[in-house]
């Protein structure tokens, strides 16, 4: 079956199968960002926005993204200019094995598009759908918080 | 790559399209309509699937409308835009609080009422819609029929396309618990669901409570501890009488969740809890006569 898709402002044909995933798609495609983990929408390691909604990836067939406009780390920013999330990432020194962290960029992302200036509460509340074996949801809260412009909780 | 078992699906853009596929070539076919249930279960139970049909094209099916007194919910509407409409106002915040307790964000985004429905009897909108006295909305080929949220009898060729309950009006509030493990993302081991309507400042016109688990797993209302309190004064004689009631009329089933006694115990808090957040809300804050939140 023949699938169009955007992802990250670029246009994408491609021939997939019935069962396959938008998670494997994206990944054929080359947003290596998107990661499996538990594979059944409870880690958000493979979360993604889809027509301005943030998705588990895994949960999700390729063939339901048709005519979509997907986004994924990838286009967040460059090496050069940063998304000032990811600059927060950086700052704060978030990452540890890093494994999750562009599931969490992205929910990051969606929620303050949709909360442009969260509590630290409603931060941890959202970062539910984010698990993270190296436990750094400390700083990834400080980091959310200060891309949002606002003092994170105190380490 | 974990792929999952191997099938065909069909995009169906039309209602229309979608039911005349399933009555024929398409038989046995399995419905995708958020997919948080159906692609999970196909992963970790390896559940075999001929052939998927692909609801996600039936726009059609995603709304929230409020016509001659009665609600009325697309089946494609998801769990995000039912706890986030502005179609239903304070008086709904059983729904709204499926924004915080239903799944985690990416969950809510993908999930819809007709999903969860057919998941049947762990499914937090079948408690909510009983406790409301909802109607399910089912079609296919052969025709439309209306069915119980609690006895929805689904056959494989049959799309659920709306829920629909009567408009709140009056004095009226609504609450739903959930009890977990975790904060979001849990199955859900209890949860509840009242509602409250009062004549006045104390006397209660209507009050419903629907239980988790009422009987073995059955989701079901509290008739008992109901008629304790409607009609009556909101007080906390009322409301005590009421709780003993609840606790002799539910046989929760035991689970490794928590045991029988376990979840009568809980059941009987969160229908407190309800009760009491419903009051607060329909006296502003209030207490009425010793029945607080506690």
């Amino acid at each position: 079956m023949m699938v169009r898709f955007r992802v990250n402002g670029r246009d994408f044909r491609l021939e997939v199968r019935g069962n396959e995933r938008l998670l494997d798609s994206l990944r054929k495609v080359g947003m290596k960002s998107v990661k499996e983990g538990c594979s059944v929408g409870d880690c958000g390691s493979c979360n993604i926005i889809v027509n301005g909604r943030l998705v588990s990836s895994c949960m999700m067939l390729t063939v339901q993204a048709r005519e979509s406009e997907i986004a994924t780390c990838e286009g967040l920013g460059s090496e050069e200019k940063l998304h000032p999330l990811q600059k927060a990432f950086v700052d704060s020194s978030v990452p540890q094995c890093g494994y999750c962290i562009p599931g969490v960029l992205m929910t990051a992302k969606y929620f303050l598009d949709n909360h442009p200036k969260p509590n630290a509460e409603e931060v941890r509340d959202v970062l539910a759908g984010n698990i993270c074996r190296c436990g750094a949801y400390t700083k990834i809260t400080q980091a959310i918080m200060a891309a949002s412009g606002q003092p994170g909780p105190e380490l | 790559m974990h792929e999952l078992p191997e099938f065909d699906v069909y995009t169906p853009s039309t209602l229309g399209e979608a039911l005349t596929y399933l009555a024929g070539e398409g038989k046995g076919s399995r419905l995708l309509a958020g997919g948080t249930s159906l692609i999970p279960t196909m992963r970790r139970r390896g559940m075999r699937v001929q052939r998927v049909v692909d609801l996600s094209g039936l726009g059609d099916l995603r709304y929230i409308r409020r016509t001659r007194k009665t609600i009325r919910i697309g089946g494609l509407t998801t769990i995000s835009e039912l706890a986030t409409t502005d179609v239903l106002d304070d008086r709904y915040r059983c729904f709204k609080r499926l924004g915080h307790q239903f799944g985690v964000e990416a969950t809510r985004n993908m999930a819809t009422v007709a999903g969860n429905l057919a998941v049947g009897a762990e499914g937090d909108l079948v408690e909510i819609l009983h406790a409301l006295d909802g109607r399910v909305v089912i079609r296919s080929a052969r025709g439309e029929r209306i069915a119980e949220p609690t006895d929805l009898g689904l056959e494989e060729d049959e799309v659920i396309v709306e829920v629909q309950f009567a408009e709140l009006e009056g004095l009226v509030s609504t609450w739903f618990n959930k009890f977990d493990r975790r904060k979001e993302n849990g199955m859900g081991v209890i949860t509840t669901t009242t509602l409250v309507k009062l004549k006045d400042d104390r006397t209660v016109e209507d009050v419903r409570i629907a239980v988790h688990r009422a009987r073995g797993k059955k989701i079901g209302r509290a008739r008992g501890a109901e008629s304790q309190l409607r009609g009556k004064v909101a007080d906390s004689d009322a409301l005590g009488r009421a709780l003993d009631a609840l606790e002799s009329e539910i046989e929760p089933a035991g689970d490794f969740r928590g045991s029988s006694r376990f979840r009568k115990e809980v059941t009987k808090a969160m229908v407190k809890e309800g009760l009491a957040k419903c009051l607060e809300r329909l006296t502003d804050g209030r207490e009425t006569a010793g029945v607080g939140s506690q």
